[in-house]
């Protein structure tokens, strides 16, 4: 990172793995170089995000009011950095060329007070860097983070990017910082310089768990009040079990992430739970020693002095750390199922999975047990504190919703030649529709095993089917399974015309758009071709359709080409 | 009553509307609704203030709290509003509302957000026009110097409606953005929480079939369910139309709760649908009967004493005059000879009003006692049987065994009279109860009777709170055996003796007021009775109506003129009513007649030959017609004309009618062209594909 004393005016820096944590590594590398005056003087840099600065005009005026160290003030507002003092204001965030001027001027600007103040703090300096007393005495750093989004946003600006130096005939230095090579991003015809490259490589097993420990958080103020968690949570004299439970939680994550960030989401998420245990049974023992203080106060007034600091927590032995270990190892499991890919955040996954107080006085063989008995009760009574949040679920979809959910379930797994054979529906088709169910399955031929297994649908994911074709499939599941429970109409005579008007009402139309809208159903086809039978996906899965299709009395496996 | 439906003629259809607006808001003013939602808004509320104070220590990173509300739509969107206000004074919230169509692209979304807060009070500094050199409109600094630049620091809350409708790959730059501001480590930025509020049922989640995990990652979600579906729908008829302590002024019959119900459950159970619904039963009502105009008052809109004069000089309310007349003929027949011989036929207008007037305290004490009892008959059956089960029933289960009072079937069935099994089950349980469970029952029908905010119910239920309390005294004093409830216990003799009184008179109570509404003398007035619930309103199905409409254009014509007769005056019906034969296809309209033709063509229809079948029949309709009009003219001129004439046509009347038969097919082939029957090919030339196959004759 320190290739800033002689910087070359491009770099690239790809990190495939941990963007974020590149990027918090650069900054706090150059805000570290700012604050140490010493030894570079005049450095200056700017952070701008390729996806916060979705048009050129932020851009700009992000990176020169950060290179210039100006904040906007509401007050007069919010101007922007207007160039240096007594130079007529100018508009630096027009076009690029604005902003080549504006950086130019900071570079002037500044070089300008340097050059004043030079003459004293410049004689201190041991090394030599001819640079920095160079004419152009600035050096500036401008790191675009996300670069891969430049392409997408402002695609004009990325040439100009990568040649600011050039262009802008002032030392500055652009880093690129991205998750996707230069390759994928790199302009054609070679209009950009090569940058410098940088790969930082993958963290290994031990530098992730140092990483994860060093970021230990800094004891919480006694005033936040938290409610999830123990305030002495993060006591600093349980640093070293901290060490050790995040090696056991890398161990157990680490074959489905790496991700630091991940690992320490589910951290923050499991050790307060995790040290509860201790603090209740260092609660206990100081209260056990301030009874017997107090006890042997009446002997002693003089006691008093041996106590020592109460929030000093002992070490942890051996013995109740493997045993909580052993203990919590399966709730980690849980936690990165559910919080990987953040089916409840970390705060209410902490909430629910507190551990029962005084968990290392349960007996051994009971412990388990207690945990996950707790984690039930905690579950329960957080649900009884939040008023109306009822599991209500998949279930409090409307019936015809449920009947949409199944047909679309249908036409997504069977193909299409076979609905006539599933659905036509002659003077005895059902019977002869069981026979054909009763009867062996298709055996594969004796020759061909092995080599073309066909894949039931079901592992293949949902076919996309028109709209009429579900509109039909829906049309028998209602005439099968619902006719019976709809309100009495004497105007439909025919049969199945009853049937044909309800799969015709705008409200099913009105169901099947809601669903799609909730992405239950998928639409494939552009919503905003009209001319075109939309064709949609359905987007639940096998388990969920059974479940639908039992609670409105549909044989589901009946109706699926390839049954389980 | 058909005669009387003639809305549009006098005065008698304003006073109609009139009655319906107040009837309506009145029930609309419940606010059930709103009190369902409290818990909900409450919940929220704490969320957004406690958005950054209850954050988790040791998170890697800041996460954007973000509270999902799930299953709500468009009628609540201002309580979280109200509701906030009561808290300004603990921490000031600042709040902006997005809509999916204001928020099309990063830039726009920014700017609505950003300008939502900054230009929310003008601060007096503010120079107005921020100039080009400042920060841009859609800039997250902009909107960081506002923040700094605040004294109080307000909570910023961002309220995304039709979430489902955003754009997910804005949304997730936009997050990604904010969440960069975002607090963390108790370094202060811009507080920012975003409410998502949302239709979809909280599982399986629409955030996470819709957002990639990356995005998910920045976000602190926080789950709320809104109460919706068939338990809001049953609170909302529940209270509305069954609670003792109030009165709407019209009551929906069966007819209407049962497709209300049943379309509840089979469609859609959200807010929105059920006040529509709600809404268009009364304005049904309203419209269909003009003695509607009498609901509240009998006054017709002007001073008492004037009242009678307007009704019997009034051109337009004669026709209400006599139809009360024969109302209030027909009750009095009803009724058993003896009670007959006291009243007269009200004679004057005043004594008229006097009679509806009665009719009225009749009804209203009948509804009154009906809602009471049937309150008393869930208490009773809550303790007698439990809880009842949460959760709709689905269809064929509910039938097995008996419905349960607190189920919304029972309120329509209540009404048409079916109750009464079920009622006899619950005092009989309501015997066999134990000393504690009586106690319990008799502690609950007190304070039931004695918690009754209308006065006038409860005077009218004085017997019963006297009852009560003599009852409450007769039990035995509380057994100290903490024996548990759902152990049988033996019955000792006392309380058997008094669970035993105590179903008998509640059964008595119970089934005395439980009676049909439809009994009392001008019942349709206050009540909807039988009526079906006009469904095709909420819930056409549009293509087959449109296609019988081709088939049978005559007989939508002819119920449209039906419809419209009474708003005109009476206009000629086209084609006579009687007429019950089919007519020929000749007679049918020119876009019927293409529409026949292209039923009866194949998957691709060759225009081509489309047109010569439809030139067809215009020649035959053009030759019928003509046949008629010359026979017209025969028996008006006396003149024999040669039969041959009629057909032929010279050669330039020929040419103007081709191109009048193109012209004529061109339209109908357009018309259905406009309606979406017929889809372009575009590999065969002068060919179109049918859009519908299977049409039904």
């Amino acid at each position: 990172m320190l290739l800033l004393s002689y910087p070359p005016p491009f770099i690239y820096v790809h990190d495939p793995d941990n963007v974020r944590l590149t990027t918090a590594a650069i900054r706090s590398t150059l805000s570290h170089l700012v604050s140490e005056a010493t030894d570079v003087p005049n450095l200056k840099y700017a952070c701008v995000d390729a996806v916060a600065c979705f048009s050129p005009r932020i851009l700009f005026d992000t990176a020169l009011n950060a290179l210039a160290g100006w904040t906007p003030d509401w007050r007069d507002g919010a101007q922007n950095w207007e160039g240096p003092a007594g130079a007529e204001t100018r508009r630096y965030n027009e076009n690029f060329d604005a902003f080549v001027h504006g950086l130019q001027a900071i570079s002037s600007g500044v070089s300008a007070s340097t050059s004043s103040t030079s003459g004293m703090g410049g004689e201190g300096k041991s090394k030599a860097r001819a640079e920095e007393r160079a004419p152009a005495g600035e050096r500036m750093v401008l790191i675009v983070e996300r670069a891969e989004r430049l392409k997408d946003n402002l695609p004009d600006l990325v040439v100009p990017l990568t040649r600011l130096a050039e262009m802008s005939q002032v030392e500055i230095t652009t880093i690129f910082v991205s998750e996707v090579q230069w390759q994928n991003i790199r302009p054609s015809l070679r209009a950009s310089p090569e940058p410098y490259y940088i790969d930082v490589p993958r963290l290994s097993k031990q530098a992730t768990i140092d990483l994860l420990a060093s970021s230990f958080p800094p004891a919480i103020p006694e005033s936040s009040t938290s409610r999830a968690t123990h305030v002495a949570a993060y006591h600093p004299s349980l640093k070293p079990l901290y060490a050790h439970f995040l090696a056991s939680v890398y161990s157990i994550c680490g074959p489905f992430t790496h991700d630091p960030l991940e690992l320490s989401y589910i951290a923050a998420a499991r050790w307060p739970g995790f040290v509860q245990p201790i603090l209740d049974a260092h609660r206990q023992q100081l209260q056990e020693d301030a009874e017997s203080a107090t006890a042997a106060d009446a002997d002693d007034p003089d006691a008093e002095g041996d106590l020592e600091d109460p929030h000093e927590i002992p070490p942890v032995d051996e013995d109740a750390r493997i045993r909580l270990l052993r203990l919590f190892t399966p709730s980690l499991t849980a936690a990165l199922d559910t919080l990987y890919p953040r089916l409840t955040n970390a705060a209410h996954w902490a909430r629910v999975h507190a551990p029962p107080p005084d968990l290392l006085t349960i007996h051994l063989g009971h412990a388990p047990e207690a945990l996950v008995a707790q984690a039930a009760a905690n579950a329960a009574s957080i649900r009884a504190s939040a008023p109306g949040l009822t599991e209500a679920g998949i279930d409090a979809l409307p019936r015809m919703a449920k009947f949409v959910l199944v047909a679309a379930f249908v036409a997504s797994t069977n193909p299409a030649r076979s609905d006539l054979r599933m659905f036509g529906r002659g003077l005895d088709e059902r019977a002869k529709r069981r026979r054909r169910k009763a009867g062996t399955p298709r055996k594969p031929k004796p020759g061909t095993t092995g080599t073309a297994v066909k894949l039931p649908q079901r592992l293949l994911g949902p076919l996309a089917f028109p709209l009429d074709r579900m509109i039909a499939i829906l049309g028998v599941l209602l005439e099968e399974n619902d006719a019976d429970t709809r309100p009495v109409a004497p105007q439909y005579t025919l049969p199945g015309e009853y049937t044909e008007m309800e799969i015709a009402r705008v409200a099913v139309y009105a169901n099947i758009a809601e669903l799609a809208s909730m992405r239950l159903l998928v639409r494939i086809s552009p919503v905003d071709s009209l001319d075109r039978t939309p064709t949609f996906k359905c987007g639940i899965g096998y388990d969920l359709a059974t479940k639908l299709a039992r609670s409105i009395g549909i044989m589901l496996n009946d109706l699926v080409y390839e049954a389980l | 009553m058909k005669e009387f439906n003639d809305p549009s003629k006098d005065e008698g259809y304003d006073l109609q509307i009139r009655a319906y607006k107040a009837a309506w808001t009145r029930c609309l003013d419940r606010n059930i609704l709103k009190a369902l939602h409290v818990p909900i808004v409450n919940d929220i509320t704490e969320q957004v203030r406690n958005a950054y104070a209850d954050v988790l220590p040791g998170l890697p990173c800041p996460e954007l709290p973000v509270v999902a509300l799930a299953g709500t739509s468009i009628l609540d969107y201002h309580m979280p509003l109200r509701h906030d206000a009561q808290y300004e004074d603990v921490i000031y919230t600042s709040q902006v509302h997005l809509y999916p169509a204001e928020c099309s692209s990063v830039m726009n979304m920014m700017k609505v957000v950003v300008t939502g807060f900054v230009d929310r009070r003008a601060v007096p500094i503010d120079s107005g026009k921020r100039k080009p050199t400042s920060l841009a409109s859609f800039d997250i600094n902009l909107l960081r110097t506002w923040y700094d630049a605040q004294d109080a620091k307000p909570r910023l809350t961002v309220f995304l409606h039709e979430f489902e409708k955003f754009d997910t790959s804005v949304v997730q730059d936009v997050f990604y953005i904010c969440r960069q501001v975002a607090p963390y480590m108790h370094i202060p930025h811009l507080p920012l929480v975003f409410v998502l509020v949302m239709s979809s049922p909280p599982s399986p989640s629409f955030l996470q079939s819709a957002y990639p995990r990356s995005t998910l990652a920045l976000l602190r979600v926080h789950h709320v369910a809104s109460p919706a579906g068939l338990m809001m729908v049953k609170e909302v008829l529940t209270k509305t139309f069954f609670d003792p302590d109030f009165e709407p002024d019209i009551m929906l019959g069966p007819g209407a709760l049962e497709h209300i119900i049943d379309f509840a459950s089979r469609h859609t159970a959200s807010p929105d649908a059920l006040v529509t619904m709600l809404q268009l039963a009364h304005l049904k009502h309203f419209s269909s009967n003009p003695l509607s105009t009498l609901v509240h008052d009998e006054l017709l809109g002007t001073t008492l004493h004037r009242a009678g004069r307007t009704l019997t000089s009034s051109a337009g309310l004669a026709l209400l005059v006599d139809a009360l007349h024969a109302r209030l003929l027909a009750a009095s027949e009803s009724r058993p000879q003896s009670q007959r011989n006291g009243d007269a036929r009200p004679q004057t207008a005043d004594e008229l009003l006097a009679a509806v007037s009665g009719a009225r305290t009749v009804f209203l004490t009948q509804a009154r006692r009906l809602r009471v009892a049937f309150a008393v008959a869930r208490i009773a059956e809550c303790v007698a049987l439990g809880e009842a089960p949460q959760g709709v029933p689905s269809g064929k289960s509910a039938e097995g065994r008996g419905m349960r009072l607190d189920s919304m079937e029972m309120l329509s069935s209540l009404l048409r009279g079916r109750g009464s099994s079920q009622v006899r089950y619950v005092c009989m349980a309501n015997r066999k109860l134990s000393a504690t469970k009586l106690r319990a029952l008799l502690e609950a029908l007190h304070s039931f009777w004695y918690d009754m905010e209308s006065a006038t119910v409860r005077r009218d239920e004085e017997d019963a709170r006297i009852w009560i309390v003599e009852t409450l005294n007769q039990l035995p004093a509380e057994s100290e055996d903490p024996r548990e409830d759902d152990l049988p216990v033996p019955q000792d003799a006392q309380t058997k003796r008094l669970a035993g009184s105590v179903g008998d008179w509640l059964q008595e109570y119970i089934e005395q007021r439980l009676v049909r509404l439809e009994d009392r003398a001008l019942w349709d007035i206050w009540y909807t009775g039988a009526t079906p619930f006009p469904s095709e309103l909420i819930n056409p199905a549009p293509r087959p109506t449109v296609v019988h409409a081709l088939l049978h254009p005559h007989d939508f014509i002819r119920s449209y003129e039906e419809l419209t007769r009474a708003s005109g005056d009476g206009e000629h019906v086209f084609g006579a009513p009687e007429e019950q034969n089919e007519p020929a296809l000749w007679e049918l309209p020119d876009t019927s007649i293409a529409f026949r033709r292209y039923v009866e063509a194949g998957r691709m229809v060759n225009v081509f030959d489309w047109f010569e079948s439809f030139a067809v029949v215009l020649e035959s309709q053009y030759k019928h017609l003509k046949r008629g009009k010359d026979m017209q003219e025969d028996e008006n001129m006396d003149a024999g004309v040669d039969e041959d004439a009629d057909v032929d046509m010279d050669e330039e009347e020929e040419e103007q009618w081709k191109v009048e038969v193109q012209a004529r097919f061109m339209r109908a082939l357009h018309e259905l062209d406009y309606m979406g029957f017929v889809r372009h090919t575009g590999r065969k030339p002068d060919h179109v594909i049918r859009t519908i196959y299977d049409v039904p004759d």
